[in-house]
């Protein structure tokens, strides 16, 4: 089996071990990352890890679903066994060494966690320096999840964890060709994931596969006392949803204002293609529109802001934010900006928003679009080409993804095509609050039907 | 430059002052427009402005000339007559003023005994109209206090159809140096600036003013109690307001000045997409707020 690429399912069919992989994987890492700089550190006990799951595995035991597969995790969520920055080099910042619950969760299902994977500073951006995209190491990897991203598309681990405010997780996982899935807020514990913004922070994986995506929520899913916004509703068989991977009968809204109009013609060519796919193989496609959408970019930058501004307040007070790098300060605050009145008109808004996709999941099963309106831009460009026009490279690359922020709703991105610069495109799939079975359904058909996650970036 | 203008010219029956008053959407249209010579006259020379218009028109009052003859005599010697506006108040209390035809729209005057009252590129007459409504109607008011007001009056009404940025108001009594020189030289609100710095000025400069010397006459010293307010901090003073910051008392960021301009340009597209958010009626909706007693 060639293992740069190897799926966990791969992995765990070839009941590959532990160790074989993970000194694989740590191999890859010190020959490419270097290029990368997807990793800002390696668990010193990853091989140690990896010996006590295949002494296990010898011993008939075996932990759960990720028993001995390497795991990136994303350096905002706290980890016992590697320190944790949230991508600051601002002095006096000391995150605790206990595991996040999503962490303790992987661990319990005997994930390995073999490195922290590098974040936009507090996931504040979507550049994540100094990371690289794989694709083409003169671009960005999206981010904040950026590092995560990167790893995962350039074979360096089969899944890293992200997290997603206004698009954090998808962002990345569409510019750099990975899937990588949002779930409905409050289907994962965010309990010892450096917050940014409380009522709209998600966390959730970065894979090579939809079935990857639905293994690794399996095990992440479920209720979490100490995250006030985690949900108790029961956690289906996410699994059992992949066994019939078809898209017949399935009710398939398109949200034609907002996701439509601005995107670069390579993009929208790309995503036309899969909904026709969707409608060729038995689906039923209907357009839709939601005018409120125009709302939402002021509604989530009062939430964002203002939250983030709270979440530093202490450091905002002591002048510390003169330690952070420009556009992550400015950001900050910025927040002092903002009004209570604007950012409780925001929540107020967002139950409209709630009431609009609602309506529209009355007729449709899922919602289908594009992930991001461009491929990876530059490093340093500031602005992009799309339709009408050029947009701010930091308003185009969330403008898609920020709306199921608003709304909670789960939300998939999986690679649906390449540009002719060979850059990587992706197809976002949204479904009602917990529908994650009929969301991971409807993206495995349409992954198994096509070969886009077969293609692998030269640099890796 | 062209300082497309509303003004006000005039001198007080009562007290004989002379005064200017001024507004427009050019910074510091206070050193531009207003020109006295006490004891002569008062000038305001405006749209493409010629200072020359309201120096000579002052030097003929001074050699005896009246306002009108003053008036169309300097401006006989301007070939660019078209695109100037000029208004002007003689020590006896004739007035006259001159809007050139090729002044941009809506532009005119008004005169009348002991004032003239012009404007150009504003939203319509009735700015010049308010003025002298507000002007004559506060007959009894001191008359620095009767320009501020013909200046609020015409913002009121519409003022420079450009918006805002600056206004100025200049009073001459018998003496060589002003009783009121005010000026807003770069505001969002200039009139509204302006009517805050006089009326400070009211209370903490004018009881100081009233005891510097005087031509012809001893000089006096400061009596105890103003010296004494003098002494205090200004927001301690009377009319004196408690220095609140925006930054630091209202937004609660404590940053240098430089740093909030900053913060305020890049600010200002996240605030446009707030205000569209601001434009819904959202009174029957609970936020969504997550809380878990």
């Amino acid at each position: 089996m060639n293992l740069d690429f190897a799926t966990i399912a791969d992995l765990t069919a070839g009941r590959v071990a532990a160790v074989t992989i993970t000194e694989h994987l740590l191999d890859r890492i010190r020959r490419l990352d270097p290029g990368l700089h997807s990793f800002i550190c390696l668990a010193p006990d990853a091989l140690d890890q990896a010996r006590r799951a295949d002494a296990e595995t010898r011993a008939g035991r075996s932990r759960g679903l990720l028993h001995g597969i390497p795991v990136g995790i994303k350096d905002n969520y706290l980890t016992a066994n590697m320190p944790t920055t949230a991508g600051t080099t601002a002095p006096g910042v000391d995150f605790p060494r206990t595991d996040s619950a999503a962490a303790a969760r992987l661990r319990a299902a005997g994930a390995i966690l073999i490195g922290k994977t590098r974040t936009h500073e507090y996931a504040w951006g979507t550049v994540t320096p100094p990371v690289r995209n794989p694709w083409d190491l003169s671009r960005i990897p999206g981010g904040s999840s950026g590092g995560s991203g990167a790893a995962v598309a350039a074979g360096l681990c089969p899944a890293a964890m992200g997290s997603d405010t206004g698009g954090s997780i998808r962002i990345p996982a569409s510019l750099c060709g990975t899937v990588g899935l949002k779930p409905t807020f409050g289907r994962i514990s965010r309990t010892g994931i450096v917050p940014h913004s409380w009522s709209l922070d998600h966390a959730g994986p970065l894979t090579r596969s939809v079935a990857d995506a639905a293994l690794l929520l399996q095990v992440l899913a479920g209720e979490d006392s100490t995250d006030p916004a985690c949900s108790a509703a029961p956690v289906p068989d996410y699994r059992a949803a992949l066994n019939e991977p078809s898209v017949a009968g399935l009710r398939v809204a398109v949200i034609r204002n907002h996701f439509f109009g601005r995107n670069h013609p390579d993009v929208d060519a790309a995503v036309e293609t899969a909904i026709a796919w969707f409608g060729g193989h038995g689906a039923v496609i209907r357009d839709v529109t939601l005018p409120n959408l125009e709302y939402g970019l002021g509604a989530i930058f009062a939430i964002e802001l203002a939250s983030s501004a709270a979440y530093h307040d202490v450091a905002l007070r002591a002048g510390r934010t003169c330690h952070f790098t420009d556009d992550v300060r400015l950001l900050v605050e910025m927040g002092r900006l903002v009004t209570g009145a604007d950012v409780i008109k925001a929540e107020q808004f967002r139950q409209v928003l709630k009431h609009d996709v609602a309506r529209v999941f009355v007729e449709a099963d899922i919602i289908l679009g594009p992930t991001e309106p461009v491929t990876a831009p530059r490093i340093g460009e500031t602005h992009v080409a799309v339709a009408g026009g050029e947009e701010s490279a930091l308003a185009a690359t969330w403008r898609l993804t920020y709306p199921y922020n608003l709304t909670g709703l789960p939300a998939i991105t999986l690679p649906c095509g390449f540009d002719p610069a060979g850059l990587p495109i992706g197809l976002q799939v949204a479904a009602a609050p917990f529908a994650e079975p009929i969301l991971l359904r409807a993206a495995a058909a349409y992954e198994a039907a096509h070969e886009w996650k077969d293609r692998h970036p030269a640099n890796a | 430059m062209n300082c497309n203008t509303f003004s006000i010219v005039a001198r007080c029956p009562r007290s004989r002052m002379l005064g200017v008053a001024v507004s427009t959407a050019v910074p510091a249209v206070g050193a531009i427009c207003p020109r006295i010579i006490p004891g002569v006259g008062a000038a305001s020379t405006q749209a493409w402005v010629n200072p020359y218009l309201a120096i000579e028109a002052l030097n003929r009052l001074q050699s005896g000339t009246d306002a009108a003859t003053a008036l169309a005599e300097v401006l006989r010697a301007d070939d660019a007559r078209d695109v100037r506006q000029i208004g002007l108040v003689d020590a006896g209390g004739r007035a006259a003023s001159w809007s050139g035809s090729a002044c941009t729209p809506w532009f005119g005057h008004l005169t009348g005994e002991g004032w003239a009252i012009q404007g150009n590129m504003l939203t319509g007459p009735e700015v010049l109209d308010a003025m002298r409504d507000a002007f004559l109607g506060a007959e009894d008011a001191a008359f620095p206090e009767r320009l501020v007001l013909a200046l609020e009056a015409a913002q009121s009404a519409g003022g420079d159809k450009r918006g805002k940025q600056s206004a100025a108001v200049l009073v001459y009594g018998v003496e060589d140096y002003p009783a009121v020189d005010l000026r807003v030289d770069e505001h969002p609100d200039p009139v509204t600036e302006l009517r805050r710095v006089w009326t400070v000025f009211q209370a903490q400069t004018m009881p100081f003013l009233q005891g510097m010397p005087r031509r012809g006459q001893p000089p006096q010293p400061s009596p105890d109690e103003v010296v004494a307010m003098l002494l205090l901090p200004p927001a301690e003073r009377p009319g004196g307001a408690p220095a609140t910051d925006l930054w630091t008392d209202v937004l609660g960021i404590d940053v240098p000045p430089q740093r909030r301009a900053e913060l305020l340009a890049a600010f200002r597209t996240i605030g446009a997409e707030i205000r569209r958010l601001r434009s819904l009626d959202l009174t029957d909706l609970h936020p969504a707020v997550v809380f878990r007693p």
